[in-house]
């Protein structure tokens, strides 16, 4: 048995026990008593099973409902999505994927000895999308050394997203002391010039949260009621029979009704442990704080998340069938996770804003998707991890930081104008970075109703 | 029983009838996810999130 087998044989387990496990052992190392250690450990993979589950099943729900609308209205794209699963399959076919661990690990603890992190990232699961980064730059530039280089990269980009959420994420779900890590967020880079505008827009910057809707818009805010009313369109679009319209209404609305249910398994597995650890840096180490780096669901208490990334599946839909060029018909990546986490970072949860900013950045991912599908079939065909329908090719329509992948890749080639996007788009990244280092919490500037008559 | 064991109950409840649903395909068990759903969030946050209320 190699490296790669056994690295595959413990990831196969899923995030749901390796997180919890690596939860459990941090919890013992800063003094929880073992049985709270287990308790917060054991609800951490509660709710990352309940959150897959729900997610999954959103997915499963709405894709075929998403190939019938196409069916239907002659939409032709030869591009086939098979979403994160089928990029991480490819990714583990290559042979080198399990030395991220190791990429990971090391420029972690660096930093964090040199204090140029306070995060921890405990989210070993999502290695596979450094490994993918690294994967894609080495087919397209040709250079393994550039990969990995791009891969380590993204190890740093990722711990400092860690550093720049952490705060916002305890002021908007009280979990102290976790942060998120993924690399999906990294669309509030791109997102944030245009956010930045909408602060001149009086509009914007009133209180667009869940319950403020609610106020102006009542029962139809509710996501279990959006949910439902998306899930009857989409399968009225599709010409679905009365009986599976309303079972797809049904099933979108209890996914959007589980989510929050999900997050008291969060919110018990989290708050503990955050105590623990802020109780032990305070003991033991002065002036420091550390956060721990975490897989994205752990946002799933907020309901602007689903709201978006729910009001986006039709948009996603319309945007595959219009935008020129492209070739992907989103299916298995329909839910497009970094519109919504990246917005709801960026914005502390203001959905006007995640919205606008999900319409004007999502022709990216299909253009990204567009861009990637061969390089993504070629890899597929050789790591034969996936299946590739005759003639058709495969991608994935709600890719992580296509940008920023592109611009490595053909950076990696000498291309001057990669090069140069690269760099601003870095320095996009910096100016973000200090700006939530001053701001950390975007939300504190919309003006609540009230307020504002005053 | 106390309050927040009663919501957790209810929470796992919740949990299960939507496994339960998605399993065996009965997709009409959704609507008892939905009630139950809304009603952890009309009446259940509060004792479910404290923090949540605090920091309100």
């Amino acid at each position: 048995m190699d490296w790669n087998s056994i690295v595959q044989a413990i990831l196969g387990v899923g995030a749901q026990v390796l997180i919890p496990i690596l939860i459990i052992i941090l919890g013992l190392i800063f003094g929880m008593k073992p049985s709270k250690a287990f308790l917060s450990g054991l609800y951490l993979g509660t709710g990352f099973i309940g959150m897959s589950m729900a997610i999954n099943q959103l997915t499963q729900t709405v894709s075929p409902a998403a190939k019938s609308l196409a069916k239907y209205t002659g939409i032709n794209l030869p591009a086939v999505d098979f979403g994160w699963t089928g990029a991480a399959a490819i990714t583990w076919g290559w042979t080198l994927a399990f030395v991220f661990f190791l990429v990971e690990i090391v420029i972690n603890l660096i930093m964090l000895l040199t204090k140029l992190t306070d995060t921890m990232n405990a989210d070993m699961w999502n290695v596979w999308g450094i490994a993918l980064t690294a994967y894609m730059v080495y087919q397209i530039s040709g250079s393994l050394i550039w990969g990995f280089i791009c891969g380590g990269i993204q190890v740093i980009i990722c711990l400092k997203l860690g550093d720049m959420w952490s705060k916002e994420i305890a002021d908007m779900l009280g979990y102290e002391g976790v942060t998120v890590t993924h690399i999906e967020a990294f669309t509030a880079i791109l997102m944030f010039p245009v956010n930045k505008l909408m602060d001149y827009i009086p509009l914007f910057n009133r209180e667009w949260d869940a319950s403020a809707l609610k106020r102006k818009i009542g029962v139809l805010s509710e996501p279990v009621v959006m949910g439902a009313i998306i899930g009857l369109i989409l399968a009225l679009a599709g010409r679905y029979n009365i009986g599976d319209a309303l079972n797809l209404s049904v099933t979108v609305g209890a996914v959007m009704a589980i989510f929050p249910v999900m997050a008291k398994f969060f919110m018990d597995a989290l708050t503990p442990f955050g105590s623990t650890m802020s109780d032990f840096m305070k003991k033991h180490v002065k002036n420091r704080t550390f956060v721990i780096g975490l897989d994205w669901p752990i946002l799933g208490q907020s309901t602007e998340l689903w709201v978006t990334m729910v009001l986006m599946i039709p948009i996603s839909i319309i945007f595959a069938a219009i935008l020129p060029g492209n070739t992907i018909l989103p299916i298995a990546g329909v839910i497009n996770y970094c519109i919504g986490v990246g917005g709801l970072l960026l914005t502390g949860g203001n959905l006007l804003r995640m919205l606008v900013l999900g319409i004007i950045y999502e022709p990216l991912f299909l253009y990204g998707a567009s861009y990637f599908a061969n390089i993504f079939t070629k890899l597929a065909k050789e790591s034969k991890a996936i299946k590739v329908p005759q003639g058709s090719q495969v991608s994935w329509s709600s890719i992580e930081a296509p940008d920023l992948r592109f611009l490595m890749a053909w950076a990696g080639k000498g291309n001057i104008l990669a090069i140069g996007g690269l760099v601003v788009l870095l320095v996009l990244f910096f100016l973000l970075y200090r700006y939530f280092k001053k701001n950390p919490i975007p939300s504190i500037k919309y003006k609540h109703p009230t307020t504002e008559k005053n | 029983m106390n309050s927040k064991t009663r919501w957790t109950f209810i929470a796992f409840i919740t949990f299960a009838i939507f496994i339960i649903a998605i399993i065996s395909k009965w997709y009409w068990l959704n609507i008892f996810v939905i009630i139950l759903g809304l009603l952890i969030d009309r009446k259940g946050t509060s004792v479910l999130f404290p923090n949540n209320k605090k920091r309100k």
